[in-house]
C-alpha cells in the first residue's frame, strides 16, 4: 500500500543499537536541556527542605573542615612557605575538593536513584548525573564567597588576571568532575559496589590531593600527586588567587587526564546507556 | 490516511537471569573470568518478548492494544517511547511521542504542587513556557487549587493522582502513549481522564495509544485494537471483532506443564460455557451460564477457590466455596472439578472480567489465572431493554419482584 506520509522523512526511528553517534546524543541532550535545568534545580529546591539554616549548610561544611585542619596543624595565623596563610590555604584546597568529591559522590548514585524515571520515561540519561553536578555549582558559588570574604579578612588580593582565570580552571573542575561522575554512575547501575567503595576513595582523595599540605612538600615525589587531576586543579586555582608561580606541567597532566576521562566518560556511559532501563 | 507510527517486524530478546549467574558484584565478575577465562560471559538463555510486531497507526486514531499479562504489551510500550531499544525491528514515528506508563513519574513529595507541575510536565516532554500556558487549566482539572503550595507530601492519595494525571491529561504531543494508569483513581476522575484522552483526539487530531485491561474502555474508545498474545499481534483491526476473538481466546485456558510445577494447588483448566455446555464469551441475559475449574491439589491443605467479577475494572462480586460455612475447605491431594452456575438475569448486559483464585484468605495464593473475559448480551427476552430505549444502567440484572400495593 502507499501512503503519502511515507515519503516525508520520520521525524524519529527507532532501531537497535547500532554502534553510538556522539553528535545525534549531544544534540538529544541539548532538546532536553530544560529537563537538566529542571532536574538541577529540583535537586537544590529539596537538598536543604527542612533544615533550620538551609542553605547555609554549603557554606558550613568547608569552613568547619577548614577549622578543624587549622586547629589540629594549630596553625593559627601562621604562614606557609608560599607566604600565604594557613586559613586561607587550606580553604582554598578544600573549596575546590569539596565540590569534587560531592559532585563525584551525587552523581554517583545519581542514575539508581532515578530508576523509577528511568524505566518510565526516555530521556537522554546522561542529564540525571550532570543535573547532580550543575547543583553544585550553586554551593561552590556559596564558598567562593566565603573565600573572597576571607581573602579581604587576610588582604590577600588577586590580581585583575588572576581573578579571571578562575573560570577556566573552574569549568576545567567541572568538566572532571563530570567525566568521573558520569562513568561512577553508569557503573553504579550495574555493580552497586561503587556506592560502597566510593565513600573510602573519596576520604582517602583528601590526602592524596594538596589540600592540607602543598605540593612543593613532597619534593620528588611531586610528579605522583599530578596524576590526580585535581591537583593541578587546586595547584591553579591558588596560583591565580594568590599570584604563585604557575606550574604549566601540573595543569597540563590535569587537562590532560581530565580530556581522556571526559571521553572515556562518554564513550562507556553512551555504551552503557541502551541497556539501563533493563538492567536497573 | 498518513501513518504516524509504522512498526516493521519489531523483537525485543531478554535474556533469563539466573540469580547465580548475573546478579554479580564486581568482585564476581572477576573471579569468575580468572575462574574461566575462556567462558562466553552471556547467558544462553533467553526469551523473546515481543516477536514479528508489525502495526501501522493512523494520524488520529486511538489504538487499544490488549492481551493477557506478561504478553509483552507493555515492552511495546517501552519501545514506542524509547526507554528500551528492541533486538530488532524498526519503528518509525512522523511525531512527537509523550509516554505516559505511570502517573506521577518523578514527582517530589519535598515539592509543592505548582512546582511539581513544572517539574513533571518538563520530565513527560512540554516546554516550561507550555506549561505556563497550561497551568491554570491543570490546576482547574485537577481541582486542587487551594493546595497548590503545600508539599506533595501532604496530599491525600486522590488528589496526588488527579494533579499527577491531569499534568499528563495536557500533555500535547502528536503521539500520546498510555499505559493502564487508568485503572487507578475513583471512578468519576477516570470517566474524566477517558473524556479528555477521547477529546484529545478527536478534536485535536492526536494519536493515542494504549493498554488496557477494561475492555468496555477499549470498545467504546478506540478506533482500532491490537490483541497481542505471546508477544505477537494475533489480531489487528476493528475493535469489535478483535475484542471478541480476544474473549473467545480467554473463555478457556489449558494450563501448560512449566506453569504447574511446584505449587501445592494449581489450577489446570477453566472454561466458560453457556447454557448448553458449548464455551462462549456472549453469553444471553435471559439463559444461565456455567463456569468450570479444574485443579490439583498436591499437598493436604486448607484453602478455598474463589472467583472474582470485575466491571470497570472495579471488583463487582466475589464468590468462594466458603461463603456458606465461613471456613476453608480441607484438601487432601488429588484432582478437583469445580462448576460455578450463573443464573440468567444476573449481570446486565455488558462486559466482564473474571480472575479465579486458589487461596488462604489474607495468607497465600496459591495459584491465580486471571483475565477471563465475557460479555453479557441482550436478547429478545430481555424486557428493560425496551424499557430505557437501549441503554443499560448498572450491573446487576436480578429480576427482584417489587411489591406494590394501591394504599388508597
Amino acid at each position: 500500500m502507499y501512503y503519502m506520509g511515507m515519503n516525508e522523512k520520520p521525524l524519529k526511528t527507532i532501531e537497535p543499537r547500532v554502534g553510538f553517534n556522539p553528535f545525534i546524543e549531544i544534540g538529544d541532550v541539548w532538546r532536553h536541556r530544560e529537563l537538566l535545568y529542571l532536574l538541577a534545580w529540583r535537586d537544590y529546591k529539596v537538598r536543604y527542605r527542612q533544615t533550620i539554616i538551609g542553605i547555609a549548610w554549603a557554606i558550613f561544611q568547608p569552613l568547619m573542615a577548614m577549622l578543624a585542619f587549622v586547629f589540629i596543624f594549630g596553625k593559627f595565623n601562621q604562614i606557609t612557605d608560599n607566604g600565604i596563610n594557613y586559613a586561607l590555604f587550606v580553604y582554598s584546597g578544600l573549596v575546590i575538593w569539596q565540590f569534587f568529591s560531592n559532585s563525584v559522590s551525587e552523581a554517583s548514585t545519581s542514575l539508581v536513584q532515578s530508576s523509577q524515571m528511568i524505566t518510565k520515561i526516555y530521556f537522554p540519561r546522561i542529564i540525571v548525573p550532570l543535573a547532580k553536578i550543575v547543583t553544585q555549582f550553586i554551593d561552590l558559588g556559596l564558598s567562593l564567597v566565603i573565600l573572597a570574604a576571607l581573602m579581604i579578612y587576610f588582604h590577600s588580593f588577586p590580581t585583575f588576571v588572576g581573578l579571571i582565570s578562575v573560570i577556566p580552571i573552574v569549568i576545567l573542575l567541572g568538566i572532571v568532575s563530570a567525566s568521573i561522575g558520569i562513568i561512577l554512575s553508569a557503573f553504579n547501575v550495574k555493580y552497586r559496589d561503587v556506592q560502597y567503595a566510593l565513600p573510602y576513595f573519596i576520604q582517602m582523595g583528601l590526602f592524596f590531593s594538596p589540600v592540607i599540605y602543598s605540593s612543593a612538600s613532597l619534593g620528588k615525589y611531586q610528579w605522583l600527586l599530578n596524576l590526580n587531576p585535581i591537583t593541578g586543579i587546586i595547584n591553579a586555582f591558588r596560583s591565580a588567587l594568590f599570584s604563585l608561580p604557575v606550574s604549566w606541567t601540573s595543569i597540563g597532566i590535569s587537562c590532560l587526564i581530565t580530556l581522556m576521562l571526559f571521553m572515556a566518560g562518554m564513550y562507556y556511559f553512551m555504551r552503557a546507556e541502551g541497556a539501563f532501563s533493563d538492567v536497573i | 490516511m498518513k501513518p504516524i507510527i509504522e512498526i516493521t517486524g519489531l523483537g525485543k530478546k531478554y535474556p533469563i537471569i539466573h540469580e547465580k549467574a548475573c546478579y554479580g558484584t564486581l568482585r564476581d565478575t572477576i573471579m569468575n573470568s580468572l575462574h574461566h577465562p575462556f567462558a562466553s560471559k552471556k547467558t544462553h538463555e533467553s526469551f523473546w518478548a515481543l516477536k514479528d510486531i508489525n502495526l501501522t497507526v493512523n494520524r488520529g486514531d486511538i489504538v487499544g492494544i490488549i492481551g493477557r499479562n506478561g504478553t509483552g504489551k507493555s515492552t511495546l510500550l517501552k519501545i514506542l517511547s524509547g526507554i528500551t531499544k528492541p533486538t530488532e525491528g524498526k519503528v518509525k514515528l512522523w511525531g512527537r511521542v509523550s509516554s505516559l506508563l505511570e502517573v506521577g513519574t518523578g514527582f517530589h513529595p519535598e515539592l509543592t504542587g505548582r512546582e511539581n507541575i513544572y517539574l513533571n510536565g518538563v520530565i513527560l516532554g512540554m516546554t516550561r513556557k507550555e506549561v505556563s500556558k497550561k497551568f491554570d487549566e491543570i490546576v482547574a482539572f485537577a481541582g486542587i487549587e487551594r493546595f497548590l503550595d503545600t508539599q506533595v507530601k501532604h496530599y491525600s492519595s486522590g488528589m496526588y493522582m488527579r494533579l499527577a494525571f491531569s499534568v499528563a491529561a495536557h500533555l500535547e504531543p502528536d503521539i500520546l502513549i498510555v499505559d493502564e494508569v487508568l485503572a487507578v483513581g475513583d471512578a468519576e476522575f477516570q470517566k474524566k481522564c477517558l473524556g479528555k484522552m477521547e477529546e484529545v483526539s478527536k478534536e485535536q487530531g492526536r494519536t493515542v495509544i494504549f493498554v488496557s485491561h477494561n475492555l468496555d474502555v477499549v470498545q467504546s474508545i478506540s478506533q482500532k485494537v491490537a490483541y497481542i498474545s505471546d508477544g505477537h499481534i494475533k489480531q489487528v483491526g476493528k475493535t469489535i471483532e478483535t475484542v471478541d476473538a480476544y474473549m473467545s481466546d480467554t473463555v478457556s485456558y489449558q494450563a501448560k506443564d512449566f506453569e504447574t510445577k511446584n505449587k501445592s494447588a494449581f489450577i489446570s483448566k477453566v472454561r466458560i460455557s453457556d447454557e448448553n455446555g458449548n464455551p462462549s464469551s456472549n453469553l444471553p441475559i435471559s439463559l444461565s451460564f456455567t463456569i468450570d475449574i479444574e485443579y490439583t491439589v498436591t499437598n493436604k491443605l486448607e484453602a478455598v477457590l474463589c472467583f472474582l467479577f470485575f466491571a470497570d475494572s472495579k471488583i463487582l462480586y466475589a464468590v468462594t466455596e466458603a461463603d456458606k460455612e465461613g471456613k476453608l475447605r480441607l484438601y487432601m491431594p488429588g484432582k478437583y472439578r469445580a462448576t460455578l452456575k450463573i443464573p440468567e438475569f444476573f449481570f446486565n448486559v455488558g462486559t466482564y472480567r473474571l480472575d479465579i483464585s486458589i487461596q488462604v484468605p489474607s495468607i497465600e495464593y496459591l495459584d491465580t489465572k486471571e483475565g477471563f473475559n465475557f460479555r453479557i448480551i441482550s436478547d429478545s427476552r430481555d424486557k428493560r431493554n425496551q424499557l430505557f430505549g437501549g441503554k443499560v444502567y448498572g450491573h446487576m440484572a436480578s429480576l427482584l419482584p417489587i411489591e406494590t400495593k394501591k394504599l388508597q
